[in-house]
């Protein structure tokens, strides 16, 4: 009874556009009260367990490192010095689109923010090299999905939450296949541009190239700074979303001479507001996941899982749970269809012997891929409006040349996991 | 009686706004200056900082929950609005008033069973600088407060609008 | 017509260790007693909640047992510092002794106490595995607590637990349980101390090479109940439960001690660790000393420190 309130409040509230967050809670009351619960329980599942999941300190430092970078122009350098660098070559600024978001992406918390923010100027530059429009989103789509391959990455954070995997090994394994797919979609703008004929843009002399990467260098530094600190034991990787943070601030402030004290308070201000928003689901979830949690959900669905045969193939299990993935995430936020799904599938991906790292880098490629995906994949909407192309356009370019290269990615990632863990064991992981 | 409402609303704003922007930016503050020294004392100084782990934690709830009644005001929370935004104005003012009155009910009733509980955790201290739970907690009963009154302020904003069919002007995000 | 009872008993845990074993068998054995009249529900991996809010759940009545209640919790939550004392370093000569301690009257009456002050009843006692101190192959091997000075070792970030670690001569460094492995690996800390069970489940072998038998602590579980739920109970179910529990207890002390026997081995063969007998006197020197503080006679009771370590066996 009660869980059968559960669902259809936080069902009802959720498909109607009220925030998600607050129908978790709504939906967790209901239940509550039907189960003659104590409501000091939102207290204890909100707060007191939120604060004791360490790892989850570096969603608002990430959120506030991208912040500083986006708000201090060192984003802007970023992209400037690949713009030149690459300008000169035939589908340059399509390389430096996807180089920029391998670079620098994932740590808004947010797909969208990531394409809105860096994706507008990529999609600028492009169009004013006199790309069109259609490739000029789609590239910008395509390369956001790699970005929470490769560190910082908060997906991969709420990840390691909820499944105690180690985020150190989650970053080690991410880069190689983020890498991979970069090499891919560059391959495909590349075939694009010859076939289409896309103009070669302004070609930089050495000197104005140069001079370009020294100013962007402190900010090419960054990822550096971020991974030699990881793995040289400098810092944890939790920590090391504060590092970046610190490093940003310091770099505008000394070297780029684009922080004072009042653009630091308003940069602040805007990370709180995206930690309220994005943080806060967070909390949330955790009411929906210990309600399935005390009402054995995990348990229910193994068990049916065990019965119907799917546990005894790995194989057909990640076909399943990608299939499942794709779908939900078609139409859902990345860290809801996480924090929600994964403690559910979780149990069943462990009892089938899938490693954890393994899983989680499939699961976030999956995710992100899926934003991709008409017919509400949101990225397609956010850059049809940036470029003022019809949607219809951008989805048609996506499906016919985009998606399957990623999806080909996906399925590479998923049944190839020696690839996927190469890295990781080198550096020590032992499964 | 607009008027009236007007001028309260921006009295309590101002009220509001200080606790939620002023908080959330200390708190975000302490979180980063307390994990980035951290580093600092246990790498440079091999003299780590429990107090430092401790500040870090608190500030993190501290920064979420007066950042979300703070997201709350600019209607930022994250929601599912493919339907949402096909429906007419009327309807989605309407359901947004049925919710947001639900919400309020959500919060008002919740809110004695969780005060109790954060003032019985007084005998709790935490682990290292011994503060009791009530007050490290009390940012969770702050959060409920300060959402509760968005919400109503909310919900008297789609009323006017349902009935008077102006639209109020969107609140303009500080660092525009 | 007789009430049937539900039990809902959640742990951190996960479903190979020996505390879910014993937790199910647990479960098994109380429901056999009962003719199926109470049922268990084992959750592992935390689904209910961490340690901490399972133990508050617990005193609040949403679930009815927790698994992975210990004296420094109960101290924190149960508003009963003198209970932390169960938690320092070198406090019991042997397990034989701390189950000596732990059925005294005086800590029997603590229990009590901590009923009636939180409402969560402790039922019974049960081994967790010896606490052992781990260091990396760049920090090197520890024979005297002098080899541990500004050695940064990793503990919860506890004051009871950082009390531990400096009782013993170390640079205790607080950091959550998931980032351990890889601050070993890199050189981000230089060790860390648990059961030995706990270093082969999370890997720690792999990427440390000394384990040093310094026996600092003996580590323990208290399951716990809802004080109301208990006394709601009829007494022959009671009966099975305490039973059941023994049962359990039994089992779950014979995974643990038959693992810490076979472990060391395996710790040499499988992942070329060293072990280390070190000076254990020095660090029971250091450790006397550094609870002789008046820190801790204030917190505990003068001289309790002393006057359970030399609490006679029964
Ligand atoms: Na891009
Ligand atoms: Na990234």
């Amino acid at each position: 009874m009660g869980l059968i309130l559960f669902f259809i409040i936080f069902g009802a509230t959720f498909a109607l556009g009220y925030p998600i967050a607050f129908g978790m809670i709504m939906g967790g009351f209901a239940y509550f009260i039907t189960s003659g619960m104590d409501l000091g329980i939102f207290l204890d599942i909100m707060a007191i367990e939120l604060r004791a999941q360490d790892v989850l300190l570096a969603v608002p430092m990430f959120i506030f490192a991208a912040n500083v970078m986006n708000d201090t122009e060192i984003t802007d350098r970023l992209f400037g010095f690949l713009k030149q660098l690459l300008g000169g070559v035939r589908g340059g600024l399509a390389y430096a689109n996807i180089g920029a978001s391998i670079i620098f992406a994932g740590m808004s918390g947010s797909e969208i923010a990531d394409v809105s923010g860096l994706g507008t100027i990529e999609i600028k530059a492009m169009m004013d090299d006199g790309y069109d429009g259609p490739f000029s989103c789609a590239v910008t789509c395509a390369s956001a999905t790699i970005s929470p391959l490769i560190p910082p990455s908060i997906p991969m954070v709420i990840y390691a939450m909820l499944t105690g995997t180690s985020l150190g090994y989650l970053f080690l394994a991410g880069i190689v296949p983020g890498l991979f797919l970069g090499f891919i979609e560059a391959g495909m703008a590349l075939y694009l541009s010859k076939k289409r004929n896309y103009p070669k843009g302004q070609r930089y002399p050495l000197k104005v190239i140069a001079r370009s990467f020294v100013r962007s260098f402190p900010a090419l530094l960054a990822p550096v700074i971020l991974l030699a600190g990881i793995y040289g034991g400098i810092f944890t990787p939790t920590e090391s979303a504060a590092v970046l943070a610190a490093y940003s601030i310091l770099v505008s402030i000394f070297i780029y001479r684009t922080l004072g004290l009042k653009k630091l308070r308003k940069i602040m201000l805007k990370t709180v507001y995206n930690v309220g928003a994005i943080s806060f689901m967070i909390a949330g979830a955790f009411v929906v996941k210990y309600v399935l949690a005390r009402e054995e959900i995990p348990l229910l669905l193994t068990n049916a899982f065990v019965d119907m045969g799917l546990l005894s193939s790995a194989w057909v299990l990640l076909l399943s749970v990608n299939v499942l993935f794709f779908i939900l995430g078609m139409f859902f936020d990345v860290s809801v269809i996480q924090l929600v799904i994964i403690p559910i599938v979780f149990p069943l991906v462990r009892a089938a012997g899938i490693d954890p790292v393994h899983f989680g880098i499939v699961t976030t490629f999956n995710l992100m891929l899926a934003l991709d995906t008409p017919p509400y994949g949101q990225t397609g909407f956010i850059t049809s409006a940036i470029s003022k192309t019809p949607v219809g356009k951008v989805f048609k370019e996506m499906l016919k040349y985009w998606i399957p290269i990623e999806v080909m990615g996906l399925v590479i990632i998923t049944y190839w996991s020696d690839f996927v863990l190469w890295l990781p064991r080198l550096l020590g992981y032992a499964h | 009686m607009k008027k009236i409402f007007l001028s309260l609303l921006k009295t309590l704003q101002i009220l509001l706004n200080l606790i939620e922007s002023w908080g959330g930016t200390i708190f975000l503050g302490l979180l980063f200056l307390s994990i980035f020294f951290q580093v600092i004392l246990r790498y440079v100084f091999s003299s780590p900082s429990p107090e430092l782990f401790e500040i870090a934690q608190y500030s993190f709830i501290w920064t979420i929950f007066l950042g979300a009644p703070y997201a709350r005001k600019f209607d930022a929370h994250i929601k599912f609005d493919i339907l949402f935004l096909r429906f007419s104005r009327k309807v989605q003012l309407i359901l947004q008033i049925v919710f947001d009155l639900f919400f309020c009910i959500v919060l008002l009733v919740s809110l004695g069973p969780v005060l109790g509980d954060v003032i019985f955790y007084k005998i709790i201290k935490s682990e290292v600088l011994r503060i009791p739970w009530t007050y490290l907690f009390m940012c969770f009963p702050i959060f409920m407060v300060l959402t509760f009154i968005h919400n109503v302020i909310w919900i008297v904003k789609s009323f006017l609008e349902l009935i008077s069919g102006k639209t109020f002007a969107k609140e303009v995000e500080p660092w525009d | 017509v007789e009430e049937t009872y539900t039990i809902r008993f959640n742990t951190v845990a996960a479903p190979t260790q020996p505390q879910v074993l014993a937790m199910n068998k647990f479960a098994e054995v109380v429901e056999n007693l009962s003719g199926g009249k109470i049922v268990v529900k084992v959750f592992h991996s935390g689904q209910l909640g961490d340690q901490q809010t399972s133990l508050l759940a617990v005193m609040r009545g949403d679930l009815e047992m927790a698994g992975d209640g210990a004296p420094s919790w109960f101290a924190d939550l149960g508003n009963m510092p003198k209970m932390g004392v169960l938690n320092a370093a070198y406090i019991f000569k042997s397990l034989d002794h701390m189950y000596s301690v732990m059925n005294s009257p005086m800590v029997k009456g603590w229990f009590d106490e901590l009923a009636s002050n939180t409402g969560m009843r402790v039922l019974d006692t049960w081994y967790l595995g010896m606490r052992q101190l781990n260091t990396t192959e760049k920090a090197g091997p520890v024979y005297k607590p002098e080899d541990l000075k500004g050695m940064k070792i990793r503990m919860p970030n506890n004051e009871a637990f950082m009390d531990m670690g400096r009782a013993i001569g170390s640079n205790p460094t607080p950091m959550g349980f998931g980032e351990v492995y890889l601050a070993l690996k890199l050189g981000t800390i230089d060790g860390q101390d648990n059961p030995l069970p706990t270093d082969l489940s999370a890997m720690f072998v792999e990427v440390t090479k000394y384990i040093i038998l310094t026996d600092h602590s003996i580590g323990m579980i208290n399951p716990v109940i809802n004080e109301k739920f208990w006394q709601s109970l009829p007494f022959e179910y009671k009966t099975y439960i305490i039973k059941a529990l023994e049962v359990a207890r039994y089992y779950m002390n014979y995974l643990v001690l038959e693992q810490e026997s076979k472990l060391l081995k395996q710790f040499v063969d499988e992942y070329n660790m060293e072990i280390i007998v070190p000076d254990k006197e020095a660090f029971m020197n250091l450790a006397r000393d550094f609870y002789s503080d008046e820190k801790f006679d204030k917190a505990w009771g003068e001289g309790m420190y002393e006057t359970i370590q030399s609490y006679p066996l029964n």
